[in-house]
């Protein structure tokens, strides 16, 4: 099963992409990166949105470090 | 008219060349009846750790006392003429484990009469088995595998947990007897599975328990390498502080063993159970 890994959240790829980016924002949004503002915290998730999107050919992507928002 | 050949005056009395100090054996592998270890699955210590991880592989260890119960010659005499052999008794092996477990004896005993097949492991890393004519070695066919427990240490000894292994015939056991060698530490290698429960501590965060006695191995499996293989279902997943946290799980379950030792972790399978505690 593929899976995107960010900052140490594990995310089904398959299931995330039944998902609208909206869907995926308010499911995760008061579950993952609690420690985080709200702000950055749906700017993650933004980012990470994309990145299981349109990942289609890598099972798994590690970063180290905070996905940056803009 | 046919002729037929001698079977029975063929008797090879002699020994090997090169016969192996028949050290104690330290552990047993059951595997499902007819299923056998391959040369592939006892090529390297990986690989016969995958295969405890298949779910037709099952070690039991570290054994530190062997009893043999039957497996004796039946003899009698008719009439005045003297004795002759007429079969072998029923026989056990029965290894005592080094340390008693809750979980194992429940699960011996919940086996009843499954059908499984054992091979065992001495210290020198010999596989005893049955030669069933194939160029892989079979496990011992047996009738059933029992447990004789006693589950508390008394003022002179320690709890114990006797496995009893009941040979489905004594006779071909013993006959048809073989062994194989190996170049690893084969009872370092063998891994039983312990069941482990979900517990649901809040509406998205989990834990993960042994079944009997409940220790926490949430830490454990929250460092699996692929954590939505480990959550199957589970949207997303991370670990942090003791808790598996989980956005969307409808319904939680945990992957096969293989799946779990694919993940890096060894030695666990799901119950079956999901115990919500979050109203507690």
């Amino acid at each position: 099963m593929a899976e995107v890994v960010i900052n140490g959240v594990h995310f089904n790829v398959d299931a995330c992409k039944t998902m609208s980016e909206k869907k995926f924002i308010n499911v995760m949004d008061d579950v993952h990166f609690l420690d985080k503002p709200k702000a950055e915290r749906q700017a993650i998730l933004k980012d990470a949105y994309k990145m299981i999107v349109g990942n289609t050919e890598t099972d798994k992507v590690e970063t180290s470090d905070t996905v940056d928002a803009d | 008219m046919n002729t037929r050949n001698c079977a029975s005056s063929t008797f090879f009395s002699g020994t090997s060349g090169c016969e192996i100090d028949h050290s104690k054996v330290k552990a047993a592998i059951l595997v499902k009846h007819g299923f056998k270890l391959t040369a592939a699955m006892i090529a390297t210590a990986t690989a016969l750790l995958a295969a405890c991880h298949s779910g037709n592989v099952f070690a039991i260890k570290t054994f530190c006392e062997y009893a043999k119960n039957g497996g004796d010659p039946n003899t009698s005499a008719v009439g005045y003429g003297g004795e002759k052999v007429n079969g072998y008794s029923a026989m056990q092996d029965q290894f005592t484990l080094e340390d008693y477990s809750e979980a194992l004896a429940a699960n011996i005993a919940g086996l009843g009469n499954a059908k499984f097949d054992v091979y065992y492991v001495d210290e020198d890393n010999n596989i005893y088995g049955y030669d069933d004519g194939t160029d892989v070695l079979a496990g011992f066919p047996l009738n059933y595998v029992s447990c004789s427990a006693t589950p508390y240490s008394s003022s002179g000894s320690q709890a114990t947990l006797v496995v009893n292994f009941a040979h489905k015939d004594a006779k071909k056991a013993l006959e048809h007897a073989n062994y194989q060698h190996v170049d690893f530490d084969v009872v370092d290698a063998l891994v039983g599975l312990m069941a482990v429960d979900i517990v649901k501590v809040s509406s998205t965060t989990y834990k993960v328990v042994e079944h009997v006695g409940g220790y926490d191995v949430t830490a454990l499996f929250g460092g699996a390498t692929t954590l939505t293989n480990v959550f199957v279902g589970a949207t997303s997943a991370s670990y942090a502080n003791g808790v598996v946290t989980i956005s969307t799980w409808s319904n939680p379950k945990l992957g096969e063993p293989s799946a779990l030792h694919t993940a890096g972790i060894d030695g666990y399978m799901w119950s079956g159970k999901v115990i919500d505690r979050t109203a507690v």
